[in-house]
């Protein structure tokens, strides 16, 4: 057993960069940007880490008591450039181009299949400090997300970390009680998950030994590397068993549908209530490549933001065509459904300058 | 210090090489500071509690019980439940006076004035506690101060059991222990499964079953899915508790009784409770329920009465809340439909396998329905799930529940239920190989552990810490 396991961690030291390739890095293979960036290349204009160390940057964020400041946030269409090209820029670099000529400052804050509960957490985060609270709250809303909730480990540990974050959180969990019961109830959820997982005083040690035990044994130091590794062996497993694709339609789940629903109003109340302006746009989808989505579920959601959008005094905007079919990459021999070349970030950069220029005071 | 967390696993390698290195005399003090210092590790202050009881239960039991004439039993066992009910129970008890008083018109706000909070394990101890006073008083010999001390505090079954009653342990607390490669072996075996079931099964399973309980209407698909996962998670989290605890004690020479024994291939509710935390519904029947029963033997009619106090006696010791008072009443009725209603179908389940499966699956089912007045934040929320599996609301469509939930949890069942199946069959001809077997153990060992290194998800709490 011992000899199995002596082996096993030979393998691991063996195949590092085989390991250490994040599930994104297959995509790295097929010539997509993704954030492999070093700083003294190019200026930090959104979380490079994607989700992975928001501490980290932070910091980098434009002082938004000097000037106007505009957060972008949203999924991985943000930040991914299909079939990458130098001098390329995402969608918040391009916008920031255009902006800050004008005194008008624009950084990113993405990640992976970004949640509203996450992009909820993001803005909270940012209203924490004079520095980094923004003019305005940009938010990128794409359907599928509504599959979705929970923060990340990273937002998790990033939440624990920060009291005046969980204060903040608790409140508008609390505050906002009635008129979004599901929503805050996952927040308040969220929170109990937190505490639980993260006993005072104990964390400090346990991860100080975590990070020891790292240091000696290469089988721990890459033990989150092969969890993701497992997972996506098992996730595809699962697609081979249903046949399932990244185009396989797929109906709503009903209560995640509303409590989504209800994270985006909660995101323009709680942002109103800082003074935060809240805007919102459909992102672009590739007319080549099927979506995922049954027409008549997508079909009432948009009516639904747009009359969301016109309640709450929303600027919303629908980008789904601003995007034409050359713009975007492929995936594996097919046609990529989110992500578009450098081109497709520009012309995002553009269509959110034109429907929102005036307000973020960069004309149009 | 959670078991499953590295602290934990250099917590006892570090206790082990000491304890073994150690003279004998010395070795006793020193697995009573390694205990104080692991309880000491979740919240200093709860150690001086700890202590004062140990040290009254053994005065008690050798000064009042003990004698030639011994005293009262009930003053000890006041003093054990005292702490219980204070830390325990004191702020369900006030909210349901403050709910009976707005009944008279009476204005107290529902929540303390202050904050207690939960010393953990003290369900624990304190039923440790009175197994002493009763089993001394009875004509059980007491320990003497040292063996009493380590008996209470000893670590692998300070804060979730297995609930341990001197008889069981005196042997191996009075005689010379000596470290044996075949408690050693067993021991790190029963450890490594532990961890397998919590890390690996458990802590997985639970982010399924809370996104459900969680949510505000589920569908009938979401809500059984979650109350089966839920069943799943409960047994392997528990039961990974008790292995852990049964194979740390087993490094240092001590024998604990076993807890669980496979109790969903259970084939009625009665048979249940000698499977599922065994140690626990051994104490309420010899506790409890015999003791009221022989106070009653006049009148055997109530011996029915007795068995729902004693199984509600069980739910509230696992929580204030109705939601188990509610579950422990379930039970209670199961156990009592198994000696009437239910009688014949259950003790004919060993006429053949068809009856035998029947019953089995029959049993399942009724202790599974039971899990969701054990998760439910309130009998409200029982009762909305209830109505929605019965009413199969929204179809075969979850509301809450993704594809990947589901299968999560359904393969998690035909496993569990694949190995309590072979678990009881013979080890075919072919395995039983010195050399297939001797290759296939190590593998597989070392497989588990690498699943549990790799698939850990930080060193969650154990479910059974909050009783």
């Amino acid at each position: 057993m011992i000899l199995i396991l002596l082996l096993t961690n030979a393998a691991v030291v063996h195949w590092s960069d085989v390991i250490h390739a994040p599930p994104g890095a297959r995509r790295v293979e097929q010539g997509m940007f993704l954030t492999n960036l070093k700083k003294s290349e190019r200026p930090v204009r959104f979380d490079w880490s994607i989700g992975d160390h928001l501490d980290e940057f932070e910091r980098y964020i434009p002082d938004s008591r000097k000037t106007r400041l505009v957060i972008l946030s949203g999924m991985s269409q943000m930040y991914t450039i299909n079939e990458y090209k130098p001098g390329d820029e995402t969608i918040s670099e391009c916008m920031d181009d255009a902006l800050a000529p004008h005194g008008t400052r624009v950084f990113g804050l993405a990640a992976p299949n970004l949640s509203h509960e996450e992009a909820l957490f993001l803005l909270l985060t940012t209203l924490r400090r004079p520095e980094t609270k923004p003019s305005w709250f940009i938010f990128a809303v794409a359907f599928e997300k509504l599959r979705e909730f929970d923060l990340r480990p990273q937002y998790q540990a990033y939440l624990a970390a920060h009291p005046d974050v969980v204060a903040a959180w608790r409140d508008v969990a609390v505050r906002h009680r009635r008129e979004y019961p599901l929503a805050t109830r996952k927040m308040l959820a969220t929170l109990d998950a937190i505490s639980k997982n993260n006993a005072p005083g104990q964390k400090t040690f346990e991860a100080t030994l975590r990070a020891g035990a790292a240091e000696v044994v290469p089988l721990i130091k890459e033990r989150k590397n092969l969890n993701g590794h497992v997972q996506t062996t098992i996730f595809n497993f699962r697609n081979d068993l249903f046949g399932i694709t990244n185009m396989t339609k797929r109906p709503i789940i009903p209560e995640r549908y509303d409590t989504n629903r209800e994270f985006l109003g909660l995101m323009a109340d709680v942002a109103r209530e800082h003074g935060v302006g809240v805007m919102m746009y459909v992102v672009p989808f590739n007319p080549r490549a099927e979506n995922p989505y049954i027409p008549e579920e997508y079909s009432a959601f948009k009516s639904w933001l747009s009359e969301f959008g016109r309640q709450k005094q929303i600027p919303m905007a629908n980008l789904e065509n601003a995007v034409p079919i050359d713009d975007w990459g492929t995936f594996f021999g097919g046609p990529d459904f989110k992500h578009f070349k450098g081109e497709g970030h520009r012309r995002t950069a553009a269509a959110l300058l034109q429907a929102f220029g005036p307000e973020l005071g960069g004309g149009r | 210090m959670i078991f499953t967390s590295y602290t934990y696993v250099v917590f006892l390698i570090a206790a082990f090489v000491i304890h073994w290195m150690l003279p004998r005399r010395a070795q006793k003090p020193f697995l009573i500071l390694a205990s104080y210092l692991f309880y000491a590790s979740w919240d200093w202050r709860f150690c001086f509690l700890l202590l004062g009881l140990s040290v009254f239960n053994w005065i008690y039991a050798r000064n009042v019980l003990a004698r030639e004439e011994p005293g009262p039993l009930w003053p000890g066992v006041l003093v054990n439940l005292a702490p219980l009910v204070f830390f325990k129970y004191t702020a369900f008890l006030w909210a349901n006076a403050a709910a009976a008083g707005r009944l008279f018109g009476a204005q107290w706000h529902q929540n303390l004035p202050f904050a207690i909070l939960l010393p953990l394990g003290i369900s624990f101890f304190t039923f440790q506690g009175v197994a002493y006073l009763v089993d001394v008083a009875s004509g059980e010999e007491d320990f003497a101060l040292a063996d009493f001390l380590l008996y209470k505090a000893l670590w692998p079954q300070l804060i979730a059991g297995p609930i341990v009653r001197p008889g069981e342990i005196r042997g191996d607390i009075e005689r010379v222990r000596t470290i044996d490669y075949d408690d050693c072996a067993e021991g790190a075996r029963r450890i490594l499964i532990g961890f397998f079931k919590k890390v690996v099964l458990a802590d997985n399973l639970a982010p399924v079953v809370d996104s459900v309980f969680i949510s505000h209407t589920p569908n009938g698909l979401d809500a059984a899915f979650a109350v089966l996962g839920f069943g799943l998670q409960i047994y392997f989290d528990f039961s990974a508790y008790s292995d852990i605890a049964i194979g740390s004690a087993r490094l240092f020479g001590f024998h604990f009784p076993e807890n669980f024994d496979f109790p969903y291939r259970s084939r009625s509710p009665q048979e249940f409770w000698t499977r599922w935390h065994m140690t626990l519904s051994r104490w309420i029947r010899d506790y409890v329920f015999t003791p009221l029963v022989f106070a009653t033997r006049g009148r055997p009619a109530l011996s029915a009465l007795w068995l729902l106090v004693a199984m509600a006696a069980v739910g509230l010791w696992h929580g204030a809340q109705w939601t188990f008072v509610a579950w422990g009443v379930w039970h209670g009725l199961l156990l009592l439909s198994n000696q009437t209603l239910l009688k014949r179908f259950f003790a004919r389940a060993g006429e053949s396998r068809l009856r035998g499966f029947a019953a089995a699956a029959v049993t399942f089912v009724l202790v599974t329905a039971g899990w969701l007045l054990f998760r439910a934040e309130s009998l409200a929320q029982a009762a909305d799930f209830l109505k929605a599996i019965v009413t199969v609301r929204g179809g075969a469509r979850p509301s809450t529940l993704r594809l990947n939930g589901l299968l999560f949890v359904f393969f998690g069942f035909f496993g569990l239920m694949a190995a309590q199946t072979l678990a009881a069959m013979p080890l075919p001809r072919w395995v039983r190989n010195p050399v297939v077997w001797g290759v296939a153990r190590p593998v597989g060992y070392a497989l588990l552990i690498l699943a549990v290194i790799i698939l850990d998800q930080e060193a969650k709490k154990f479910v059974y810490f909050q009783f």
